[in-house]
């Protein structure tokens, strides 16, 4: 399970391992169930050829769309799988979307016509060398995760011995959307929870880590209450 | 629903009935009439009346200008969001978070919150310091004001709490009969409204003018108009109408804070009588200009608090819900917008609450109110500026260059003067 604003940004290397740009969106194809990734938005930092065609000199900072099936996707890096001449980067078509660009921050409307809340992230799985979208994440959680303030939810889990979950809105749920007015629409009137959740714990893993270094103050009380926690369920064990 | 069916339905009878273009033009004007002239209104509450008074107060009639001339920036800032109100049919949290991304929505939102919480506080206080003025406790008039509030706005949908609001807007004419029973100097009065004087030396005086243009422009009030005007679906073909209620609006807040000043400094500077709240210009002017006067001084003041009381909230939680994407609006029902409505009910029942608390120091919530909207203010207008030169958000209807050289002009002068006003704040000065 990928999230896409980890994707976004992801370091882009060219065939001979040299740093080539960095990915700039992500485009699916809306036909089908889970709409699968064809293509990637790789921003170049310098490019010499479109296509074959060499240039009269060196271009910097272009956005150029390049299938998916040429490059190599890791989670921490992507590499591409050819030559830059030999690149084949291609237009959008109709019934093609920008992830980021399209999804990412738009109103979730219920069937209803009612406002669930925006589309904090767009959750990815990895089906054999492709992706395919999965669902929206949506909620408390997953805005916290994405402001970068795990910590508290971390501390929280750990408190409270259960783990918050971050609802993601399955994508077969989604009925229709409309990018230019930001909002994608369910085809369910309001009984979300039966959508699917992700734990937050199953989420983090494949998150980025925090970037926050974690602060001494909260965490050596937290740890003191925690021994103390354990010794006294291990004295009541005895 | 039913008010924007009668609202279309009243401007297609407005189009099909034979009248005159001159009272076509009127009629629109009336039923647009209401989120600008609502937002200037508001604009005037507790800690205006205090800071148009203490001006007054400290500087006679020398203020006057600043007055004046703040009609200009508070109009042309406004303009922009009914223009992207009417244009987006979406309020401006929710154009920041699809324009920006979360981050700079939550952070500008949580501002937001904390600053019109303070403001909220503030304008229960001027409440019960109000209804002291009649001999009423404040542990009575702010649970009935808090009551009242909660009751208007749960009965009532948007297009009837506007109607209630646009009632609130004539009590101030309450300030503009003191402003003439204090009996002003008229010639003073008109030199110091058109004669310019600044005496950059001093610093007390440059700090007022920066107070006074400060209190005149808050985020609040980009949010509240341009969620005003979505929320009553005002077209951009109605736009023009919309202008106007923009510039009445401008036009009102500093009618009325002109007023306020008059009525100040013909009494309380007269007598040498220095005031830091509201309320004790309302006391002061009693024995100095009638117990009408100061009545009406005081009345002016609970009906400036309770109108600002209903709208903030109403702002606040309207931009959070829509940052945040869940339902808002006075239009619709308790389980539509759930968040909307807890939120809107606990700001209200909370600041109720804080004021009745002993010991308040309402002056340091009103300076820290004012530091919080003081650091949000450039970043709104900035983020305001990018939206409105995007044709992917506003198609046709971008800034021109005309409109760009004044809007910058103004969005960096109002800048200068709210780092400047933090600035004064804290170095005491």
């Amino acid at each position: 399970m990928r999230f896409t604003e980890n994707i976004v940004g992801l370091k882009v290397y060219d065939h001979s391992n040299r740093l080539a740009g960095k990915i700039d969106d992500l485009i699916v194809s809306t036909r089908g169930n889970y709409p699968k990734v064809n293509s990637v938005v790789i921003k170049f930092d310098q490019i010499s050829f479109i296509g074959e065609t060499p240039l009269i000199e060196k271009a910097n900072n272009i956005k150029l769309i390049v299938p998916f099936s040429q490059i190599i996707f890791s989670p921490s890096k992507v590499k591409l799988r050819l030559k830059e001449e030999e690149l084949h980067s291609r237009y959008m078509t109709k019934d093609e979307i920008l992830v980021k660009r399209d999804l990412i921050d738009c109103v979730i409307v219920t069937s209803g016509g009612q406002s669930i809340g925006r589309v904090n992230d767009v959750v990815l799985f990895e089906v054999g060398q492709e992706l395919e979208i999965f669902g929206l994440s949506v909620g408390i959680v997953g805005i916290v995760a994405k402001l970068g303030l795990e910590i508290p939810i971390e501390l929280l889990d750990k408190g409270f011995g259960k783990s918050f979950v971050e609802t993601v809105i399955n994508w077969k749920y989604v009925k229709d959307y409309h990018p230019h007015k930001n909002e994608v629409i369910l085809s369910v009137s309001e009984k979300i929870e039966a959508a699917g959740q992700i734990d937050y714990i199953q989420s983090k893993e494949t998150k980025k880590p925090s970037r926050l270094k974690k602060p001494p103050f909260i965490i050596i009380p937290w740890l003191l209450i925690e021994k103390a926690f354990k010794k006294k369920s291990s004295d009541q064990t005895k | 629903m039913r008010f924007f069916l009668a609202h279309f339905k009243l401007r297609d009878k407005l189009k099909t009935v034979r009248i005159t273009p001159r009272w076509f033009h009127l009629g629109l004007f009336l039923i647009v009439l209401g989120p600008g002239i609502i937002t200037g209104a508001v604009d005037n509450d507790i800690g205006g009346i205090a800071t148009y008074s203490s001006a007054g107060a400290s500087y006679g009639y020398t203020l006057l200008w600043v007055v004046v001339l703040a009609i200009i920036p508070l109009a042309v800032i406004q303009e922009m969001n009914a223009r992207m109100g009417a244009v987006t049919g979406k309020g401006l949290a929710a154009l920041i978070r699809e324009n920006f991304g979360l981050k700079i929505t939550f952070y500008a939102l949580i501002a937001l919150l904390i600053a019109n919480f303070a403001n909220i506080i503030a304008e229960f206080a001027g409440i019960a310091a109000g209804g002291e003025i009649f001999g009423i406790s404040k542990f009575i008039s702010v649970p009935i004001a808090v009551i009242l509030l909660i009751f208007f706005i749960l009965k009532n949908s948007s297009h009837k709490v506007e109607k209630i609001l646009l009632i609130f807007c004539l009590f101030y004419i309450s300030y503009v009969v003191t402003g003439f029973l204090a009996h002003p100097d008229w010639h003073s009065a008109l030199v110091g409204t058109i004669m310019p004087t600044v005496n950059l030396r001093d610093v007390g005086l440059v700090t007022m003018i920066v107070t006074v243009i400060g209190t005149t422009i808050a985020p609040w009030m980009q949010f509240y108009q341009q969620s005003a005007v979505a929320e009553k679906k005002i077209l951009i073909k109605e736009y023009r109408y919309e202008v106007w209620d923009t510039y009445a609006g401008a036009f009102i807040t500093e009618f009325v804070a002109f007023f306020i000043v008059l009525a100040t400094a013909a009494t309380l500077y007269k007598n040498g009588i220095i005031i830091e709240t509201a309320a004790d210009a309302a006391r002061a002017l009693i024995p100095l200009a009638g117990r009408f006067a100061g009545t009406l001084f005081a009345f002016g003041l609970v009906s400036a608090g309770f109108m600002a009381a209903m709208v903030l909230p109403i702002s606040t939680a309207f931009s959070i819900s829509e940052g945040l994407g869940w339902g808002a609006g006075l239009n619709k029902k308790f389980r539509e917008a759930k968040q909307f409505y807890i939120i809107l009910i606990s700001l209200i029942v909370v600041s109720g609450a804080v004021i009745l608390l002993p010991n308040l120091n309402l002056i340091k919530i009103m300076l820290f109110s004012q530091t919080i909207n003081g650091m949000l203010l450039p970043v709104i207008l900035v983020l305001m500026l990018i939206i409105i030169n995007r044709e992917s958000v506003m198609g046709n209807h971008t800034n021109t260059k005309t409109q760009n050289v004044i809007t910058i002009i103004t969005t960096a002068g109002v800048i200068t003067l709210t780092i400047s006003l933090i600035l004064f704040t804290f170095l005491g000065k």
